[in-house]
């Protein structure tokens, strides 16, 4: 059973490990200073809590958690590929987007791991949700803001959600080995929380007047895998970028 | 033969560690210190972070033993993530050091965070008539305000709410 606990703890640290390096990647790039300081604080937060989750496998004997993070191959991340996404042109519309789908998701998914089944999980679900708080009033004042100023903006908006809706949907993609978590009673059914997902995000969207469709599941090839170890086309180069120092040493003591 | 060491005389030293962000306070104050367990010479600390994502965690726990170490002890640090810091255990003289900081201090903490944030008072002149910069601040506790009144910048204390 300590597999199947693996692959549901990864899924959830390696999505934070990840959106906490995109995130980071903002650091000095921000539209305004304010925009610079969340998104570096949101990253350390995200960064911290990827680490909290490994740690929950290294206190059960397995690996640690810069093992988990820098000393991986690749077909072991079971991440989304939402998280993978590059930052691309570097469009703020794009990067607030990505924010707000996946921490609506992150809202909904911890509300769930506090009932969880495994008491370490349902505790550290507890804590983290005390400070994604501050990341999800962050992310949807500025959807709700922009959605309805200028054309401009709202126009951008709705070009990342065309782009990003179906990655974000499979944040939600059934984990190998699912139907034993839920028996154990550690997590919810990965589609379910996909629709109080979409309970949450619905009328947020509507109020900004953006628009999604659901994608049908012939449509969804191209974004699935990610938590059955498959990786998308830009998780080379970002962990070729992620662990250039740590490869450089890989004895050092940090 | 040094004279025994209690758990509050521990608590007692320990005072003289501050926050390594927000030096003004003591990990005491802060009510980072959990239990403190001495069996003989060795002595270990309970050590509670305020966020998960603290990156001066590591700090602290070099800052606290370095210190036992002066005072003859053997320490060792144990952070514990399960146990989650409470905005209430923050002392009296914890808020007043904050306080006396220039810190806005959080009217509601057991709110949500938009109403926590939505009513703050300037910590020099009391005005109301003040507003958000950013929830996000120099470190993950922090947010900036400005105050219309009087003109200045000011930050509010932000806890894990």
């Amino acid at each position: 059973m300590i597999e199947v606990l693996e692959i549901l703890i990864l899924s959830l640290a390696d999505d934070e490990l990840f959106i906490g390096h995109r995130h980071a990647e903002w650091i000095g790039l921000g539209p305004i200073l304010e925009e610079d300081i969340a998104f570096a604080s949101i990253a350390q937060d995200e960064t911290g809590h990827a680490q909290a989750y490994y740690q929950i496998l290294t206190d059960l004997g397995l690996p640690t958690p810069d093992e988990y993070a820098f000393k991986r191959e690749a077909s072991a991340f079971r991440s989304a590929h939402l998280v993978e996404l590059p930052n691309f042109e570097y469009d703020y519309g794009m990067a607030l987007m990505r924010h707000f789908l996946y921490d609506a998701a992150e809202q909904v998914r911890l509300d769930a791991l506090r009932k969880s089944a495994y008491e370490p999980l349902a505790g550290l679900a507890e804590r983290l949700l005390r400070e994604e708080k501050y990341h999800w009033l962050h992310a949807r004042v500025w959807i709700q803001r922009l959605g309805r100023s200028t054309e401009e903006a709202h126009h951008r908006l709705q070009a990342a959600l065309d782009q990003l809706f179906p990655y974000a949907w499979m944040l939600f993609e059934e984990m190998p080995h699912e139907e034993k978590m839920i028996e154990a009673g550690w997590v919810p059914p990965s589609a379910e929380l996909r629709m109080r997902w979409l309970e949450k995000i619905s009328p947020i969207l509507m109020e900004a007047n953006l628009a999604y469709s659901e994608p049908k599941a012939d449509e969804l090839q191209a974004f699935q895998g990610g938590r059955h170890g498959i990786r998308s086309p830009y998780f080379d180069s970002l962990y070729a970028e992620m662990t250039e120092v740590s490869a450089s040493d890989p004895e050092a003591e940090w | 033969m040094t004279p025994a060491v209690t758990a509050e005389t521990v608590r007692e030293w320990l005072k003289a560690v501050p926050d390594p962000e927000i030096p003004h306070i003591s990990v005491v104050d802060m009510g980072m210190i959990g239990e403190v367990w001495i069996e003989g010479e060795e002595v270990r600390v309970e050590l509670i972070p305020t966020f998960a994502g603290c990156p001066a965690v590591s700090l602290l726990r070099s800052h606290i033993e370095s210190l036992l170490r002066e005072k003859g002890l053997n320490p060792r640090v144990e952070i514990n993530y399960n146990r989650p810091w409470r905005v209430e255990n923050v002392t009296e003289a914890g808020w007043a050091a904050l306080r006396r900081a220039g810190f806005a201090l959080p009217k509601h903490l057991h709110a949500d965070p938009a109403e926590m944030l939505a009513d703050v008072s300037c910590p020099r002149c009391e005005s109301q008539m003040v507003s958000l910069v950013s929830p996000f601040g120099p470190t993950a506790c922090r947010a900036i305000f400005r105050c219309h009144s009087c003109g200045e910048a000011f930050e509010l204390f932000k806890p894990p709410l």
